[in-house]
C-alpha cells in the first residue's frame, strides 16, 4: 500500500500541519515516492512518541523538500534510526540538528558533528541540546566553517573529565559566548580558545571574562600576540596567568589596550551622543549601523533620528585613526541634520522652483518621508538618490567651508582616503565619480574626464552653482535627471534595467531607504494637518509641521500652530500675495489637533499610597520615559532587640575610636580668631598694651592690634545611598559574612563619624522589582537625631530585590536638593551595576548615567563607592572618572567609605 | 554738614566714570533702568554669570553721571565691612567709612556683585536702605544715616547658583525691581566679542556659535553654560596669536567642566570650528 500526506493527517494532524508548511516553503514538489518514504518514517517515529515524531517529519520534509540526493536522506534516516535505538531523546536531538547538518552536504563537518556528539554524550545526553543548537544556527546561516570550528572547540573541551557541576556550566556558558562573537572575528576567536583548552579547561571561563572585558575587540594578530604573553604567564605562574587573561591584572588591561585597533561603539557612544547632540540641537544619538551588505564599505548612515556606525570600527591600522574616523563619520553625517537635508519638502520645490510633480507626490504621501517619495518619483530612486548625494554634498561641503573650516580640514584627509580607495578599484568606475572629485572634493583632475559630456557636465556644474538649500537640490535633481539617465544607459551602468549606484568615500551618502523610517507618525500626521488647514484655505509647509511636531513631542498646542501659520513663508510667496489669509483662532487650531490626539492612549488609574513618578531615560528610544519608574518610600519594619549596631560598636571598637579621633581633627572649631591682626571687631588689649608700650619708649611699634573673628562652618549635607539588592546577600571573599552585613557595618562607622563632626547627614537603602515597585527605605532622614529607632533600622536591613539605580537615584537627588546646605553630596553604596527587570546591561547603565548628570545639574555631587568586584571601565562611564571609588576588600569599606568622605568634604 | 559734604565730593571723584563704558543694549533694560532710578528704586540684576550685569551697571552709571561703588560680595563679608569701622590714628579712635556708607553720603550707585555670597547678617543690613526709609543704621557711632537723594542700590544674583541656604530671602527679594539678563542673542554677542575680544567677525561668529552648542546641552552635567566673558577671553588669546583651538580649550574648555567625557565633547565642537 502507497503511504500519502492523508494518513499523516488522520495519525496526528499537528504532524500533517508541520510538513505542509515545510513542503509549501520548500524548492521542488515531491514526487510519491519520497512522500511515501516521508511518510513511513514520520508514521514509525510518531509511534515511539510523539514530539519525536513531529520533530522528525519536520526535518526530514524540510530536507526532502530541499531537493537533496536520496543517499544523504537515506544517511539521515539511518542515524536517526541508530540514536532513536539508545532512546527517543537521543532520536529527537538528531532529527533536530543533524539536518542543517546533511543538509550542508559538507563530509568533514558531519565527521566533526558525529565526534562531538560521541565526546558529549561521554558527559551524558543533557549537555546535547544547548550545544548543538548553536552549531545547527551557524550552519544554517552559512557560516560552515565557524560551525567546524565550535564543533572542534567542544571536542576539545568536553573531552577533558568533567564533574558534572562544571560540564552543566560550560554546556550554557561556551554557546552563549561563541554566539556573542562578532562573526567577522568568531573564527579565530574560538580557534584561540581550543588552543587554550587544550592547555588547561579551566581557562574557558577567565578567556571569556578576557573576551568580555576587552579582548574581543582585538584583531587577529593582536590577539595571538596577546595569548602568547599570557601563555607565558600560566607558564611561570598559573594562577597569575588567569587573572592576566582574564584582564583582571592591570598590565594586561593595558596591553589589551595597546593592541587594539577597533573602536567599540559602546565604549565611545555617549562622548559622540554628547557632540551630536550639542552639534544638531537635536535628541540624536548613535546606534549601531546593521543590515549592512558584507565587504561593503558602508560605514555610517542616518535614519533621521539616529546616526548608524559601523560597530566595530576597524578600518586603520591603528585605534587613534579609527577614533578620528569615527568622529569624522558623525561629523559628515550631523551635517544632514543640520543643514536640513532631511527637512526636504517637496512643496517648496513645487514653489520656489515653479515645479509641477503632476500630482505624483500627493499620492503616496501617506506616511512615507518626502525624500523617499521623491527618489520614487524617478524610474531609477538609486540614480536619483545618487544625484541628490552629489548636489548635497556639494551644498555641505561649501556650508562647512563658511561656518566649521576645523571639520572640513579634519574631514578631508579622510574622504580623500576613501576616494583613493575607490579609484583603485577593479569596477568599471560610475561616470559621474570624476565630477564628484573634481567638485565635491576638489581634487585634481588627473584626464579630464573623458567620459561625461561636456555639455552634460557643465550643465550640472551649473545647477551645482545655484544651490542654497535641500529644495535647490531636489530642484537640480529634477532637470538633470533625464539627461543623466540616458548618458548612462549608454554607459552600460543601467544592465537589465538594474542601476549600479555610485560609491562615495567612506559610505557617506543620503541614505533615502533608512531616513524613510524615522518618523513615519509624523510624517502621517504632518499630511493630515496639512490636509485639514488647505481645506480651510491656509497653505502650511509639511516639513513645517513635522518639525513641530517632532519638537512638541507630537502634542503641539493651538498657538504653536497658529505661529507657524503666520511666520510661514508660504503664505507670502508671490502667488499668494494678493490673495488674503483667512486668520485662524488659535481655538480653531485647537480643534484641528484635538482629532490627532485621541489616539493617545490615557493613563490607567494610579494605585495609591505616597509614591513618586520618575522619568527614566530609554537608550533605545534615545529619550525619556516619563512617569515610568514609581519609587514607594518605606521604612523597613524594626525588630525590637536586633542590636547589629550595638554588635558593631563593640566588635570594632578599635575601627569606631580612631575614626572619631580623625573626624575630631576635621570639626571646625566653630568661632576661629584672628589675632593679631590688623584689623577687626575688636581689640587685642595685650597688643594694645603693647602697642601703647612701644610707642612711649618711641620704637616702631606694630599696629596689629586687633581681633578678628571670623565663623567657619561646614557646611556640607550628605546622603547616603546603599543597594540592598539581593547580591549583597553574597558571602565576602573570605566567606565570613555576606556584603549587606560589611555594608551595614560601615553604615554604624558612617553613623559614628558624623555625629563627631556633625554634618547633616541622611542614610537611604533602595532595591525593588520593575519599574512600579521601586523601594526607597528611609534609614535616617536629615536632621533626624542617630536615635535608637534609627539604629534599628540601620540593623533591620536585609537583601532585598533588584536595583533599579535610576529611579533610586532620582528620588534620592531630589530630596537632597531639598536640604539646605552648601556642598550636598550624594554617596552610592553597591557591589555592582544596576539591575532589575527590563533594566540591563547598556540600558541600566545610559539611564544611571543620566540620573548622575540630572543630579550634578542640581549641583548634587555623585559619588559611588563599589565593593565586591574589580574595577571596571563602565563605572568611569557611568559617575565619571574620581567620581568613583572601587573597594577591591569588602572588609575595608567601613574603614574607606569614611576616609573617602573625609577627603570629598575637606575644607 | 556743609565740610562733611565738601569732603563727600572730593571722595566721590574717583568714582565717577570718565569713558563710556562699552554696552550693548539686549532689550528694554536701560529704559527700565533709566525709570528705576527716576523713582529711586533699588534694582536686582537676574542672570547668569558673565552675560554682562556689571558691565551694564558700569555704563548705567555712566550714563546718569553719577559715581558706582562696587562691592564683591563674599562670606566673610561682614556689615562692618559695609558700614564702616573705627580705627587707631594716632592716639585716636577714628571712625573709617565703609563702602556702603560712603555711596551713602556721596549719592553713588552702589552695586553689590552676587549678594548670595554675603553672610545673612550682613545682608539685612540694606532693608532699611531699600525701603521708602533710605536709611542706614550705623549702630557703632551711633548713627542713622539717611541717603543721599541720589543713592541708588544694585544687587547682582545668579539663579543658577541657587541653592537652598543661599537663595536670598523674600523680605529681601521683594525690596528690589528685578531685571532679566541672558546671554546675548548670536548677532549681539558677536558684536560684542569683535568689540571686547578684538577679532575679526568670522572668528567671533564661530565663538558664538561655539557657545550656542555648549549652552543648549549643559543639561548633560554642566553647571553653567559658556558664558559671554569666556568667549572674550578665548578672543582675546586668539587675538594675542594663540591658536585657536588651543585658546578655546583653555579658555573655553577647562573652565567649564573637569568631566573627561564632557571635556571630549568640548573638544569635538571646537575642532569643527578652527
Ligand atoms: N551687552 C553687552 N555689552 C557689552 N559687553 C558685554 C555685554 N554683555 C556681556 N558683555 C561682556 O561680557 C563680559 C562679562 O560681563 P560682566 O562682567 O558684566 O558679567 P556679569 O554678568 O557681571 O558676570 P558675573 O555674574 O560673573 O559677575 C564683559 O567683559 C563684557 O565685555
Ligand atoms: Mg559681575
Amino acid at each position: 500500500m502507497e503511504n500519502t500526506l492523508e494518513m499523516l493527517k488522520l495519525a496526528d494532524p499537528p504532524t500533517w500541519e508541520l510538513v505542509r508548511r515545510e513542503l509549501a516553503a520548500g524548492r521542488s514538489e515531491l514526487d510519491r515516492s519520497r512522500i511515501s518514504l516521508l511518510v513511513e518514517h514520520t508514521l514509525w517515529a510518531l509511534t515511539l512518541e510523539t514530539s519525536f515524531g513531529r520533530c522528525l517529519a519536520q526535518s526530514l520534509a524540510g530536507l526532502l523538500a530541499a531537493g537533496l540526493p536520496a543517499c544523504r536522506v537515506a544517511l539521515f534516516i539511518k542515524m536517526v534510526r541508530q540514536a532513536a535505538g539508545v532512546g527517543t531523546t537521543l532520536g529527537l536531538i538528531q532529527a533536530r540538528y543533524l539536518a542543517p547538518v546533511i543538509a550542508s552536504g559538507n563530509k568533514c563537518l558531519l565527521r566533526k558533528y558525529n565526534r562531538t556528539v560521541e565526546v558529549l554524550l561521554t558527559k551524558g545526553s543533557y549537555t546535547l541540546p544547548e550545544t548543538l543548537k548553536l552549531g545547527a544556527r551557524l550552519i544554517s546561516s552559512g557560516r560552515l566553517d565557524d560551525a567546524a570550528a565550535y564543533f572542534d572547540l567542544l571536542i576539545a573541551i568536553f573531552r577533558h573529565p568533567l564533574t558534572y557541576n562544571r560540564s552543566m556550566r560550560l554546556v550554557y556558558l561556551v554557546p552563549r559566548a561563541v554566539a556573542s562573537m562578532r562573526p567577522a572575528a568568531r573564527h579565530f576567536q574560538i580557534r584561540q580558545m581550543i588552543r587554550l583548552v587544550e592547555r588547561d579547561v579551566e581557562l574557558v571561563d577567565d578567556y571569556i571574562q578576557g573576551l568580555e572585558k576587552g579582548l574581543a575587540l582585538l584583531d587577529q594578530k593582536a590577539l595571538a600576540l596577546f595569548l602568547d604573553r599570557a601563555v607565558r604567564r600560566l607558564e611561570r605562574r598559573f594562577s597569575g596567568g588567569r587573572r592576566f587573561l582574564a584582564l583582571e591584572a592591570a598590565d594586561a588591561r593595558q596591553l589589551a589596550r595597546s593592541l587594539q585597533t577597533a573602536v567599540d561603539l559602546g565604549m565611545v557612544k555617549a562622548r559622540l551622543d554628547g557632540y551630536l547632540q550639542a552639534r544638531t540641537g537635536l535628541p540624536l544619538t548613535i546606534a549601531p549601523l546593521t543590515g549592512t551588505e558584507p565587504g561593503g564599505d558602508e560605514m555610517v548612515a542616518s535614519n533621521g533620528r539616529q546616526v548608524l556606525l559601523a560597530d566595530p570600527l576597524d578600518i586603520l591600522p591603528d585605534f587613534d585613526s579609527n577614533l578620528a574616523l569615527a568622529k569624522t563619520l558623525v561629523r559628515l553625517e550631523a551635517c544632514y541634520y543640520e543643514f536640513g537635508t532631511f527637512d526636504l519638502d517637496l512643496d517648496k520645490v513645487a514653489d520656489r522652483h515653479a515645479i509641477d510633480f503632476g500630482g505624483q507626490t500627493q499620492s503616496t504621501s501617506g506616511q512615507a518621508c518626502s525624500m523617499e517619495i521623491f527618489c520614487r518619483l524617478f524610474s531609477y530612486p538609486d540614480l536619483a538618490a545618487d544625484l541628490i548625494t552629489f548636489f548635497e554634498h556639494l551644498r555641505i561641503m561649501r556650508l562647512a567651508a563658511i561656518h566649521y573650516p576645523g571639520l572640513v580640514k579634519r574631514s578631508r584627509p579622510f574622504l580623500l582616503l576613501g576616494a583613493e580607495k575607490l579609484s583603485r578599484r577593479r569596477q568599471p568606475l560610475h561616470p559621474l565619480w570624476p565630477l564628484y572629485r573634481r567638485l565635491v572634493l576638489g581634487m585634481e583632475q588627473e584626464e579630464v574626464s573623458r567620459d561625461i559630456p561636456a555639455g552634460l557636465s557643465g550643465q550640472l556644474e551649473k545647477a551645482a552653482g545655484r544651490i542654497a538649500e535641500v529644495e535647490d537640490s531636489a530642484a537640480a535633481v529634477w532637470r538633470s535627471y533625464r539627461q543623466v539617465e540616458t548618458w548612462l544607459a549608454g554607459r552600460c551602468r543601467l544592465e537589465g534595467g538594474v542601476y549600479r549606484p555610485l560609491k562615495f568615500p567612506l559610505g557617506w551618502r543620503v541614505d533615502w531607504r533608512r531616513a524613510a523610517s524615522a518618523w513615519p507618525e509624523y510624517d502621517r500626521k504632518a499630511a493630515e494637518v496639512k490636509d485639514l488647514l488647505a481645506a480651510r484655505g491656509i497653505r502650511v509647509y509639511k516639513s513645517d509641521l513635522k518639525k513641530l511636531l517632532v519638537a512638541s513631542g507630537g502634542n503641539p498646542s493651538g498657538r504653536q500652530l497658529a505661529e507657524l501659520i503666520q511666520n510661514g513663508s508660504r503664505n507670502t510667496t508671490a502667488q499668494e500675495a494678493g490673495k488674503k489669509i483667512v486668520p485662524a483662532s488659535a481655538g480653531d487650531l485647537e480643534g484641528i489637533l484635538a482629532g490627532l490626539r485621541n489616539d493617545s492612549s490615557a493613563d490607567g488609574p494610579n494605585p495609591g499610597g505616597p509614591a513618586f513618578y520618575y522619568p527614566e531615560w530609554d537608550c533605545y528610544l534615545d529619550d525619556y520615559l516619563h512617569d515610568h519608574a514609581r519609587v514607594q518610600e518605606r521604612k523597613p519594619a524594626a525588630p525590637g532587640e536586633d542590636g547589629f549596631y550595638d554588635r558593631t560598636l563593640m566588635e570594632h571598637g578599635g575601627l569606631v575610636a580612631r575614626v572619631r579621633a580623625a573626624f575630631e581633627r576635621l570639626k571646625p572649631e566653630g568661632l576661629s580668631r584672628l589675632r593679631p591682626w590688623s584689623e577687626g571687631d575688636c581689640l587685642d588689649y595685650r597688643a594694645l598694651i603693647e602697642y601703647a608700650v612701644d610707642r612711649r619708649c618711641r620704637r616702631q611699634a606694630s599696629e596689629r592690634i586687633f581681633i578678628k573673628r571670623l565663623k567657619q562652618e561646614r557646611d556640607v549635607a550628605v546622603l547616603l545611598l546603599v543597594d540592598m539588592s539581593r547580591s549583597t546577600a553574597n558571602a565576602v571573599a573570605s566567606g565570613r559574612c555576606s556584603v549587606m552585613e560589611v555594608e551595614k557595618q560601615a553604615l554604624v562607622v558612617f553613623c559614628e563619624a558624623l555625629e563627631v563632626v556633625g554634618d547633616n547627614y541622611a542614610i537611604a537603602g533602595f532595591s525593588g522589582t520593575g519599574p512600579l515597585a521601586v523601594d526607597y527605605f528611609r534609614i535616617k532622614d536629615f536632621g533626624e537625631p542617630l536615635n535608637r529607632e534609627v539604629k534599628a533600622r540601620i540593623s533591620a536591613m536585609s537583601p532585598q530585590r533588584n536595583t533599579r539605580m535610576g529611579a533610586a537615584l532620582r528620588h534620592a537627588a531630589s530630596l537632597l536638593a531639598g536640604v539646605p546646605a552648601r556642598v550636598r553630596l550624594l554617596i552610592v553604596v553597591g557591589d555592582g551595576f544596576p539591575n532589575d527587570q527590563d533594566y540591563k546591561h547598556d540600558y541600566a547603565i545610559a539611564d544611571t548615567r543620566k540620573a548622575v548628570q540630572e543630579a550634578a545639574a542640581r549641583l548634587i555631587h555623585v559619588r559611588a563607592v563599589t565593593v565586591n568586584m574589580g574595577s571596571d571601565p563602565r563605572l568611569d562611564e557611568l559617575y565619571g572618572r574620581q567620581r568613583h571609588y572601587v573597594i577591591e576588600d569588602v572588609l575595608d569599606l567601613p574603614d574607606k567609605l569614611v576616609k573617602v568622605y573625609s577627603t570629598l568634604t575637606r575644607y | 554738614m556743609k565740610t562733611e559734604d565738601h569732603r563727600s565730593c572730593d571722595q566721590a571723584a574717583g568714582f565717577y566714570l570718565e569713558k563710556e563704558p562699552f554696552y550693548l543694549p539686549l532689550g528694554r533694560e536701560v529704559e527700565l533702568f533709566s525709570a528705576a532710578w527716576q523713582a529711586r528704586l533699588p534694582v536686582m540684576l537676574k542672570g547668569p554669570t558673565g552675560c554682562g550685569k556689571t558691565r551694564f551697571v558700569q555704563y548705567m552709571a555712566w550714563k546718569i553721571g553719577r559715581p558706582l561703588i562696587t562691592i564683591a560680595c563674599h562670606e566673610d563679608l561682614f556689615a562692618s565691612d559695609l558700614i564702616g569701622r573705627f580705627l587707631l590714628k594716632d592716639d585716636q579712635t577714628v571712625w573709617s567709612d565703609g563702602p556702603l556708607t560712603q555711596a551713602m553720603r556721596i549719592g553713588a550707585i552702589c552695586y553689590l556683585d552676587e549678594i548670595v555670597e554675603a553672610r545673612k547678617d550682613t545682608t539685612v543690613v540694606i532693608h532699611p536702605l531699600t525701603d521708602d526709609r533710605r536709611t542706614l543704621n550705623i549702630d557703632k557711632k551711633p548713627e542713622v544715616l539717611p541717603a543721599h537723594p541720589d543713592f541708588m542700590m544694585v544687587i547682582s544674583y545668579n539663579p543658577g547658583y541657587q541653592s537652598v541656604v543661599k537663595d536670598l530671602k523674600p523680605s529681601t527679594r521683594q525690596r528690589f525691581v528685578a531685571i532679566d539678563f541672558d546671554y546675548p542673542d548670536p548677532e549681539r554677542e558677536e558684536l560684542i566679542v569683535v568689540r571686547e575680544g578684538g577679532v575679526d567677525a568670522a572668528t567671533a561668529g564661530r565663538l558664538v556659535s561655539l557657545a550656542a552648542k555648549i549652552r543648549s546641552i549643559q543639561q548633560r552635567g554642566l553647571a553653567e553654560g559658556a558664558s559671554t566673558r569666556l568667549l572674550i577671553y578665548a578672543a582675546k588669546l586668539i587675538g594675542r596669536g594663540i591658536d585657536p583651538r588651543r585658546a578655546c580649550r583653555s579658555a573655553i574648555c577647562l573652565p567649564l567642566s573637569d568631566d573627561e567625557q564632557m571635556q571630549e565633547t568640548l573638544g569635538d565642537l571646537v575642532d569643527d570650528l578652527f
